[in-house]
């Protein structure tokens, strides 16, 4: 760059209204550095972590504007035969999740916890499911020997779109689970039901807590998304039947999410500072990770023309 | 002490003023002036060339916000500084934040006049698109020169997601700027 252009945009950037300029103060002033110790950081994010899985139970399926009833299930649908032991585990829950914190936490807030646990043991009804229901998270390692073709023929929505909120979940009891929800806000619907601005709810098979990762062997790019993320997803859409289970206790991630993923492999092209990351010996992107999002939606436009010629529609 | 106060300390006349003035903005200041300049005793002649210039200025001017005005002012004295500086270091956080936003910017022909103050029009005008999070980004790169590295920090995202998102913004700041007639 020359020297005159350099002082030309310099000069150009000294115009910037005062207002932009105060506002970069200010933001700085409203996000203080942490100051707080590692173990109190701990405390925050288990406190987090036991709030956020209060809600864990909740019955009202996204999307839905039915309110799900013991009536609403599946008719071969049965109570969990250990919902007591469930029950009686729960009202253990608290001292379970909150392990690992120090004294900090307020007994008078553990005590509310165990309350609203207690209230929400009904609820429990609604998510425990029976055999005949169980749909585990398919691990799709079939999908390693997929082509491209062989993948987006499978009942997948396609959409681009950035990750505007990430919940963590923790599930504890008769069974034990860990995992993230995306909210995604869509920018262009490739192959979905979902429309520009729409947003979604993605059940992610991982979450950080505490510092800690739980994740599968399988997660790839998904465990990187975070706010602000911009990619193409490829998720299932959820139904009561797609969950995980243990024994005769079910959870289902439609109670949770829109979509789900088993795997980030060759189901998610995340944008990165140079390109974007994504299975490039499946999808023969010209650019491979230099290729820009809009330029891999390009590519699976044509890859669904192909498969689905004449039909090729918004589902 | 709240920036109406401080006005008025310079109003006064007051001795308080400058010593209030830099209690508060000292550190920010240095930030601004050490981005361009890269040497501590040239940002203690701006912060002081500041300190006058705010006294000279106010009264009669009552600037509102206070913070940017000093800014500008600390930046503005230390781009000429570093002008007139021919040894100054060459690889300055400022050097590096211009070179990331050069090619978004066109390069005006032979017979185009370099009007920096339309082209900064032109940003405010593509700031005011932006959302607060990505303009902060911006301003905070391009104007305060601040690294990849302290904007994640302060604003708790990732350096990767920082750059993915500049980059972005940049890609946004030249389809604007063509399609306001200012072509790359």
């Amino acid at each position: 760059m020359t020297e005159q252009k350099k002082v030309f945009i310099a000069n150009a950037l000294s115009e910037i209204a005062d207002e932009f300029v105060a506002e970069a103060v200010e933001y700085q002033k409203a996000k203080p550095i942490w100051k707080y110790t590692k173990e109190l950081a701990t405390v925050a994010a288990c406190a987090a972590v036991l709030l956020v899985s209060l809600n864990v139970i909740r019955m009202i399926p996204i999307g839905s504007t039915e309110t799900a009833t013991n009536e609403a299930r599946p008719e071969n649908m049965q109570d969990a035969t250990s919902l007591e032991s469930f029950t009686t585990d729960i009202t253990g829950t608290p001292e379970t999740i909150l392990e690992n914190e120090n004294a900090a936490l307020n007994d008078s807030v553990k005590q509310e916890n165990v309350e609203q646990i207690e209230n929400s043991v009904d609820n429990l009804n609604k998510v425990v499911g029976a055999e005949g229901q169980k749909q585990e998270l398919q691990t799709s390692s079939c999908a390693q020997w997929m082509s491209a073709e062989e993948i987006l023929a499978l009942d997948v929505e396609i959409f681009l779109g950035t990750v505007t909120d990430m919940e963590t979940y923790q599930v504890t009891g008769e069974m034990e689970r860990y995992f993230t929800v995306a909210t995604v806000e869509v920018e262009d619907s490739i192959r979905s039901v979902l429309e520009k601005g729409d947003t979604c709810r993605i059940y992610l098979p991982f979450a950080e807590i505490g510092g800690l990762t739980t994740t599968t062997s399988n997660i790839g790019d998904l465990e990187k998304l975070e706010i602000g993320s911009r990619a193409i997803f490829m998720p299932r859409k959820t139904t009561e039947e797609k969950g995980a289970g243990n024994g005769d206790v079910w959870m289902s991630y439609s109670d949770f999410a829109d979509y789900y993923f088993g795997e980030g492999v060759r189901f998610l092209f995340l944008e990165t500072e140079n390109g974007t990351n994504y299975a490039t010996d499946v999808y023969e992107v010209e650019g491979g990770n230099k290729a820009s999002l809009e330029e891999i939606a390009e590519y699976l436009r044509g890859v669904l023309e192909k498969l689905e010629g004449e039909h090729y529609e918004k589902r | 002490m709240d920036d109406q106060k401080i006005i008025e300390l310079f109003f006064a006349r007051s001795e308080l003023a400058i010593q209030s003035l830099a209690a508060k903005y000292e550190k920010l200041l240095h930030k601004v002036s050490f981005q361009i300049l890269h040497n501590d005793e040239d940002v203690a002649e701006c912060i002081n060339d500041t300190y006058l210039g705010v006294w000279n200025a106010i009264p009669p001017a009552r600037p509102n916000p206070l913070s940017a005005f000093v800014c500008k002012i600390t930046r503005n004295l230390s781009l000429n500084k570093y002008r007139a500086n021919t040894a100054t270091k060459r690889d300055a956080s400022m050097d590096i934040s211009l070179e990331e936003l050069e090619p978004s910017i066109a390069t005006p022909s032979a017979e185009e006049e370099w009007n920096a103050k339309e082209l900064g029009k032109q940003i405010n005008r593509f700031l005011h698109t932006l959302g607060q999070e990505n303009r902060v980004l911006f301003v905070r790169r391009y104007w305060f020169a601040d690294s990849v590295k302290d904007i994640a920090r302060d604003m708790r995202i990732s350096e990767n997601l920082a750059s993915v998102r500049l980059k972005r913004i940049r890609k946004q700041l030249e389809l604007f700027l063509e399609k306001e007639g200012y072509k790359v």
